[in-house]
């Protein structure tokens, strides 16, 4: 099979598996008659508003009043499908969601007064990525470094000290190590802002802005990479030393290559697919933030709307977030297939991966 | 040394530290695994040299050792007059050009992510030795047919993945062949291959090392392969050589109770031979707890008192014939000159 069949297949598959997730959150979140009872509040909502505006209907007798009012929401069910059994309306919504149009969220509000998710979501997904995404990325640069240099002298000092320092940094929650930075670097030291992301009032100029935000930044970026570095750095350097047990290892060194070249050139590239799966699943789990931690640093990111959503049932908000995570997921695996064939020509050719 | 010798080994030891727990840690106890314990051999020019034991005997450890895959703990390794044991960087990497190695499992040994081409044309770039493109490709394409990987355009640039084990067998030969070493460690090179794959791969290595004048460090666990490939062998238990000289006379006239042991082990396809029967008891000792006196005293069907309490010294019992036993005069050995021969056991190998 041709590697272009092969990705188109992985294609296919992905994208059922994307509907079939939707799907699920599309059941889970509806099926239970939440979302049409909220549907059906908010329109008498609206009717009764609409009556009231109008003085020749506000004038009718009670109960010619009431039986207007049934047909006006007759209408509006009709207009928005809420006639029809649930059932018959989920692929109306699945159609919607994989058209990124999630409609208008039911309680919550972005900053901006809108009530579109897409624009709650435009909200805060750029500073989860600000925080979170950057912190990954600092702990995985660091972590990939660090394990090179453990597995250069295995059981040596720096790697026995790296080990303890790994299993330590990662057992360590990421929202009690954010608490204690709080308490000595925000409130004890004083040198840094406890939380939030930028102060209130905010900076009018661009510049002092960015700085702000900037500012605020440091402490929970501390907390963040603190706690996965460490662990990164002992799984690249299980990694490498699991490599450096190959045959093809001590051919390179009996070519004569130097160490560096036989780590850089052979040992890292057979070690790079489970690095770089690592490497972007962690981006894109960043980008979910993280509910607790967001919390803890005030930070008005992803986590905190998801978890705000669910708090108020905000179920179009539910959809979205799971939609957007589950989009993000099935983009990351395409392009972990293609950079896995171009890392294993194994892989490219669609032959049995041995040995 | 003689003009003759290409690789002279002499008291070879390679221990590895497996300390390991605290209290040892604490009270500075150090374990050793005596991989290697002192062995001492010479391979000429243009000869093979086996060496053959069970598992755990130290075989692999000693051709690491030898190209200095892994440090020696003591002792000598003199390649021509340069003490390889002690080279450092540059020196090494000169002797790297000399000294190859083929390894048993070519599934493992080619990395799975270079082409033919690439795996076998590294070593110019890595010895400065890059020639234009053409050229390279004429150099590693002549290395292929040498193999007989024929025709080579057709393997040039595949991967191992789409190879055969025999042809990847002969990939990792012709890498090794490709700086003209003088020197080749083949660590069981066939153990891997299905027996109809076995006889080519023995058959290029012999016509290679008639051709280009190699010599070889060959090693095995069965004996016929020796017997078939090397002029010279020497047996080895628990990281010592028990018997050592002429492969041929040690298979006919085998002076160790292990060799003897080992030989009788050779299946021959001859329905009518009745394979004699020396004992061995047991398995291999683990090289941390080396049993004292003769190493092999605790699974010696002859064994005595002596062999307990003292190590026998190898001694030239006849003419280039070494052994290391107290008691070799006395233990009669099983005459093998009657035993037929497998078809593919050569007359000669030398």
């Amino acid at each position: 099979m041709s590697f272009l069949g092969y990705l188109a297949k992985r294609t296919v598959v992905l994208t059922a598996t994307l509907i079939l997730v939707l799907l699920a959150t599309i059941m889970v979140a509806g099926g239970f008659g939440i979302v049409d009872r909220v549907a059906e509040s908010a329109i008498r909502q609206e009717v009764n508003m609409m009556m009231r505006a109008n003085p020749n209907l506000a004038r009718l007798p009670e109960a010619e009043r009431l039986k207007v009012m049934e047909t006006l929401m007759e209408e509006q069910r009709k207009a928005i499908g809420l006639d029809k059994p649930f059932i018959e309306r989920v692929p109306k919504y699945l159609f919607q969601a994989l058209s990124w149009d999630f409609g208008k969220a039911l309680y919550l509000r972005s900053a901006s007064g809108s009530s579109l998710v897409r624009d709650l979501i435009a909200e805060v997904l750029p500073r989860t990525i600000l925080l979170f995404t950057t912190g990954a990325l600092i702990s995985a640069i660091v972590g990939i470094a660090l394990g090179l240099l453990m597995a250069r002298r295995p059981l040596g000092l720096f790697d026995k000290i790296m080990t303890a320092f790994a299993v330590v940094s990662n057992s360590m929650p990421l929202w009690w190590v954010g608490m204690l930075l709080i308490l000595v670097l925000g409130f004890t030291l004083k040198v840094l802002p406890p939380g939030g992301y930028v102060s209130v009032p905010a900076p009018t100029e661009p510049v002092a802005y960015v700085l702000d935000v900037l500012h605020h930044m440091i402490l929970p970026l501390i907390a963040v990479v603190l706690v996965s570095f460490g662990g990164w750095a002992y799984t690249v350097r299980s990694l490498l030393l699991d490599t450096f047990q190959q045959d093809f290892i001590l051919v390179a060194r009996a070519k004569g290559l130097s160490e560096n070249d036989v780590m850089y050139k052979h040992a890292l590239r057979a070690t790079a697919p489970p690095i770089i799966t690592l490497l972007l699943l962690s981006i894109v789990g960043s980008m979910g933030g993280a509910i607790i931690s967001e919390v803890v640093f005030n930070w008005a990111g992803m986590g905190r709307l998801f978890a705000d959503a669910v708090a108020f049932q905000d179920v179009p908000v539910i959809i979205a977030e799971t939609y957007v995570f589950s989009f993000l997921y099935v983009a990351v695996f395409l392009v972990l297939e293609v950079l896995y064939g171009l890392l294993d020509p194994r892989v490219r050719t669609g032959a049995s991966v041995q040995g | 040394m003689s003009q003759q010798s290409v690789l002279r080994v002499e008291g070879l030891v390679k221990w590895f530290d497996v300390t390991h727990g605290l209290m040892d840690m604490i009270s500075g106890k150090r374990v050793f695994s005596k991989a290697v314990d002192g062995i001492d051999f010479e391979i000429e020019t243009g000869r093979v040299f086996a060496l053959a034991g069970e598992s755990g005997s130290g075989k692999t450890t000693t051709g690491r050792t030898v190209l200095r895959l892994t440090e020696p703990t003591k002792g000598k390794i003199w390649f021509s007059d340069v003490d390889v044991a002690s080279l450092k960087d540059g020196k090494l990497k000169e002797y790297r050009k000399q000294a190859q190695m083929v390894f048993q499992d070519p599934y493992q040994s080619l990395n799975p992510r270079q082409t033919v081409f690439q795996d076998i044309a590294e070593p110019f770039a890595i010895h400065g030795l890059r020639q234009s493109n053409e050229q390279e490709y004429d150099s590693v394409a002549r290395a292929l047919e040498e193999v007989h990987l024929e025709p080579p355009e057709e393997f040039i640039y595949r991967y191992p993945h789409e190879l055969s084990g025999g042809q990847r067998q002969r990939v990792a030969i012709a890498r090794a062949l490709i700086l003209s070493p003088r020197f080749i460690v083949a660590d069981e090179p066939v153990s891997m291959l299905d027996m109809s794959v076995r006889a080519g791969i023995l058959n290029l290595l012999a016509s290679l090392i008639e051709r280009h004048n190699i010599s070889i460090l060959f090693i095995t666990h069965d004996l016929a392969v020796a017997r078939y490939i090397s002029g010279n062998m020497g047996v080895m238990y628990l990281g010592k050589i028990v018997e050592r000289g002429v492969s041929e006379r040690i298979f006919e006239r085998p002076l160790h109770p292990y060799t003897q042991a080992l030989i009788t082990a050779v299946p021959v396809p001859d329905p009518r031979y009745k394979i004699g029967d020396i004992p061995i008891i047991g398995e291999i000792s683990n090289s941390i707890n080396i049993p004292s006196g003769c190493r092999f005293h605790p699974r010696c069907p002859y064994a005595k008192p002596l062999c307990r309490e003292k190590e026998p010294p190898l001694r030239e019992l006849e003419r280039d014939h070494l052994v290391a036993c107290h008691f070799a005069e006395t233990i009669q050995p099983p005459t093998n000159h009657n035993r037929p021969r497998n078809d593919s056991e050569r007359e000669d190998s030398a």
